[in-house]
């Protein structure tokens, strides 16, 4: 242990020398601190215009005065999705997922006002944020201060000395990669303090817990991220003779695993798996209610069958005699069989966008950044998954509030609803999941970073004998 | 044989010899070509929805024909009854407008993908609040485009940085320095081999390009001007970075520090550059956003609640495009119209609201032009390409003054009490939309800046040659 410690001290007196990693280190610490400061700002102004317009469409909600119950249904209800906390740590796909939805009866509308729709292509460039350094910047900087640490050592003959002092290869690697590991593992934790202490100051126990596990999640997995990146740097520095064709590789490789690969993976799976067309997916949704799915009848057959038995149970041969308007019972089996066909449609959607997704998820296997990328989304709430997710509640909202106006418009003591009734009818409210959750989904990532971590390990303990020490 | 020419014949050889680098050529070449063949396949599932939004519209039209053959209009009476009749004729037709992806678009998608891309029309709805949104994976919306494009901005440079960045430095590690010293000034051995460097870039380049014409289905006799600007931009492009590695290899330092500074340089300028401008820009107003999109139900409330005079009055003191006339006795059929253009006006204000602000950012985006050369990169192929925002807005005025103009057509029939037969449905306006080209002078003006840095790194760089390779 002392060993490793001695050479930890060493690697950091050099590095305190060496003028380069001051200006690296500053460098990081700007660049950290702008990202905090610059996604802060922009979670308070898209936190603001988001509780701006969902009070605006509540009061509008609230104060429709006495209206047809059915009509009010009709005129639905906006939903907004909440500006996450995290998501200024890595955005994720949120600028690419519609954040508010119009709920109506009768149909299901897509999430509209996809940041991305309005903006240049500059957004295709992606945004300077806390995350993008974690994944991206930091791992270059651990590439550029750490390509020469042995070569620098066999070049200057202190290879030579530490070896004849009984220092062997493999402690020294080890001992170099823990070096590094740790002094961006101290950047990170500086970097998330900061983030913790804006956050605290912002929602002050609100939610804390759950957003102190995601950040100590977070430092867990990019500890073992740094960890993959300096040991393969640091060895194919022992490895290597010439530090500018290792630096070549060096940087070939973080471009074919952060730029590439990501890039081609995502665009592979959209060609293997094509989405449906808008047009094709509302086709394919008429269709099924006209021949009907698994077990549900065609449509016409349902409302006639629903009809008949309506009228059965009561003992009545016209739906008029009812001893309620039958519209909104009417209504509300039809909604029922719509959401059905909505359910199965949508599904496929979702199964296909998985599907896509699954190339780039089996590519983390081969490319750590995939793994950390799809894992930072996760932790900070900004994935695909999270959008479905309010895509569900929202759906979820918008069938009890549609059950209950035609709950009204069938019982109610008249057509239409009071004034106050809206008051009644709780305001939608989007529940985040649990960090545990968040990662259940993301498993093979998960996998893969441990994967990764246990081989390069094992590379550096029993690898070293294979590589030329002087 | 000149002393030029035997120079580019040993880099030819060198070149031949140098495995890894033909190596990388190859990988190049492949991943370039399936960046030609992924745009293909885009821009061809675009064409596919829009021949079957063409299918539909042909179908409604028929369907409409036939629902217009039937009118009889031949007394006053019947007038008076069939005034709805050039308005159901209209929303019978189900009438879109499309944004074509234009051939360049194969190569330079730009923000294609996620702005909508056709409208429908039909005189009921503003456009704006019934827009369409094809069905995305937000995860490859987020990935971006492996188009021909992101070949040349992102891996041309790379390239580029690992031909040049030893040039004169791996000649001092390889010992044999002195030796050329001797020969031939240094400064005339580092322009000839960037020159044959920048020559094997260039038609490697034009190489791509020519292969991605030849499969989108360019031709000579349709697209030759936008080729020659297409081909004018990569030549720019290729000439910036060479200008940059000329400046860095001009101060005469290591095959690492020259190789550490470029791939500084290139994350500089390709990422962190563009992202903190993205950052910089503005996030969407949400409200605005709800305002203009959500245009009916409750939020006309106010339109439909005006009485019949009320409405009429109003309608009067707006300003006409076409002229209107004033009519004696109003119908219900009048008091709709008058009621649907106060809507649709309104809808229109705050999407104008809307553009306005999105067009003021993007001139926002354009004028950190002097500090971004990539972005300008890409905002010249997408300018070829009518892949970028601005061609977008374009496209969206367009749709809007045609559907004005279908609108005010529909009124001039209804409020005249004009007869409505076939004739008249022949003669509904029909929509055109030309992209303005993007021609050399407006190619010049944007890239004045990239013009300006590259005098400026070979000004630099031919004194610094001068000096220190003496």
């Amino acid at each position: 242990m002392n060993k490793y410690w001695n050479i930890i001290r060493y690697e950091w007196l050099l590095l305190r020398r060496d003028r380069a990693f001051a200006i690296l280190f500053g460098f990081v610490l700007v660049l950290s601190l702008y990202t905090i400061f610059v996604g802060y700002k922009k979670y308070q102004y898209v936190k603001h215009q988001r509780e701006q317009a969902a009070s605006k469409q509540r009061k509008l909600f609230l104060n429709q005065g006495e209206v047809n119950a059915h009509m009010a249904a009709h005129y639905g209800y906006i939903v907004v999705k909440p500006s996450s906390l995290l998501s200024f740590v890595d955005p994720g796909v949120e600028p690419y997922t519609g954040t508010t939805i119009r709920l109506e009866a009768h149909q299901q509308n897509d999430p509209v006002f996809v940041p991305a729709s309005g903006q240049s292509s500059l957004i295709r460039f992606g945004e300077l944020s806390f995350g993008l350094l974690l994944q991206v910047i930091f791992p270059l900087l651990i590439i550029f201060s750490s390509y020469r640490s042995v070569i620098n050592d066999r070049e200057n003959g202190t290879l030579k000395l530490l070896l004849s002092q009984g220092v062997s290869l493999r402690t020294l690697i080890l001992g170099k990669v823990l070096t590094y590991t740790m002094i961006y593992l101290f950047f990170l934790i500086i970097s998330v303090l900061i983030y913790a202490l804006v956050v605290k100051m912002e929602i002050g126990t609100y939610a804390w817990d759950q957003i102190l596990y995601r950040l100590l999640f977070m430092i867990l997995i990019f500890f073992l991220y740094y960890f993959i990146i300096a040991s393969i740097t640091v060895f194919l520095s022992a490895v290597y003779n010439s530090s500018s064709a290792l630096l070549v590789t060096l940087l070939a490789l973080w471009f074919v695993f952060s730029i590439i690969m990501p890039k081609a993976t995502a665009n592979f799976g959209a060609q293997y798996a094509p989405l449906q067309s808008k047009q094709s997916f509302n086709k394919s949704m008429v269709e099924a209610s006209k021949t009907g799915i698994d077990k549900l009848p065609p449509i016409e057959e349902y409302k006639q069958h629903f009809r008949d038995s309506l009228m059965n149970a009561y003992h009545v041969t016209d739906l008029k005699d009812l001893p309620f308007r039958s519209s909104g019972v009417l209504m509300q089996a039809d909604e029922t069989y719509r959401n059905v066909i909505y359910d199965h449609a949508f599904g496929g959607y979702k199964d296909t966008i998985r599907l896509q997704n699954s190339i780039a998820t089996f590519s983390s296997l081969l490319n750590p950044f995939q793994a950390i990328k799809n894992l930072s989304m996760a932790i900070c709430a900004s994935d695909v998954e999270h959008h479905f997710l309010f895509l569900e509640q929202g759906e979820r909202y918008r069938r009890k509030l549609v059950a209950e106006l035609n709950h009204q418009d069938a019982y109610g003591e008249h057509e239409d609803v009071s004034k106050d009734y809206f008051h009644r009818i709780p305001d939608f409210s989007y529940q985040s999941p649990s960090i545990a959750w968040s990662i259940a989904r993301r498993k093979l990532e998960l996998t893969s970073i441990g994967l990764w971590s246990v081989i390069l390990l094992g590379l550096l303990i029993s690898g070293t004998l294979f590589i030329k020490k002087i | 044989m000149s002393t030029r020419l035997m120079i580019w014949h040993y880099q030819f050889l060198l070149l031949m010899r140098n495995k890894q680098l033909l190596i990388s050529f190859l990988i190049l070449i492949a991943l370039a070509f399936y960046a030609i063949l992924y745009g293909q396949h885009f821009r061809e599932r675009q064409q596919t929805i829009v021949q079957g939004i063409e299918e539909k519209i042909a179908i409604n039209d028929s369907i409409a024909r036939k629902f217009v053959l039937k009118i009889d209009t031949s007394s006053e009476i019947r007038k008076q009854n069939f005034q709805y009749r050039p308005m159901a004729a209209d929303v019978i037709m189900r009438k879109f407008v499309v944004y074509n992806p234009s051939e360049f678009s194969a190569l330079s998608i730009g923000q294609k993908d996620t702005y909508p891309y056709y409208h429908d029309v039909n005189t009921n709805n503003s456009l704006h609040s019934s827009v369409i949104q094809e069905m995305h994976n937000p995860n490859k919306l987020q990935a971006g485009n492996f188009d021909l494009s992101f070949i040349i901005i992102y891996l041309i440079p790379l390239l580029i940085i690992a031909l040049s960045y030893n040039v004169i430095s791996g000649e001092q590690d390889l010992r044999t320095y002195t030796l050329l010293r001797i020969q031939i000034p240094i400064s005339k051995l580092i322009i000839y081999k960037l020159e044959f460097q920048f020559l094997l870039v260039v038609g490697l380049v034009l190489f791509f390009n020519i292969a991605g014409f030849l499969i989108s289905g360019l031709t000579i006799q349709d697209d030759l001007y936008n080729m020659m600007v297409w081909i004018s931009i990569n030549v720019l492009y290729i000439l910036f970075w060479f200008s940059i590695c000329y400046l860095i290899i001009s101060f005469n330092s290591s095959s690492s520090l020259n190789a550490l500074l470029l791939g500084s340089i290139w994350i500089i300028l390709v990422m962190v550059v563009p992202s903190a401008i993205n950052n910089i820009s503005n996030p969407p107003n949400e409200d605005e956003l709800i305002k203009s999109t959500f245009r009916r139900g409750r939020e006309t409330d106010v339109h439909h609640e005006l009485t019949q005079q009320q409405a009429l009055d109003s309608f009067y003191r707006l300003k006409h495009p076409y002229p209107v006339p004033i009519i004696k006795n109003p119908g219900a059929a009048d008091i709709m119209h008058a009621q649907r253009e106060l809507i649709n006006r309104e809808a229109n204000m705050y999407a104008g609201y809307v553009i306005k602000r999105q067009k003021k950012q993007f001139n926002e985006v354009l004028a950190y032009g002097p500090i971004n050369p990539i972005f300008i990169t890409q905002y010249a192929f997408n300018q070829v390409a009518a892949t970028e925002l601005n061609s977008y807005l374009m496209y969206l005025d367009s749709a809007e003054s045609y559907q004005t103009k279908r609108r005010y057509y529909i009124y001039d029939l209804m409020m005249n009490r004009k007869d409505f037969g076939i004739k008249e449905y022949e003669k509904f306006p029909e929509f055109t939309f030309q992209q303005p080209t993007y021609t050399f002078s407006k190619f010049s003006k944007d890239s004045i800046y990239i013009a300006g840095i590259i005098v400026l790194s070979l000004g630099i760089g031919f004194r610094q040659t001068k000096k220190r390779f003496l």
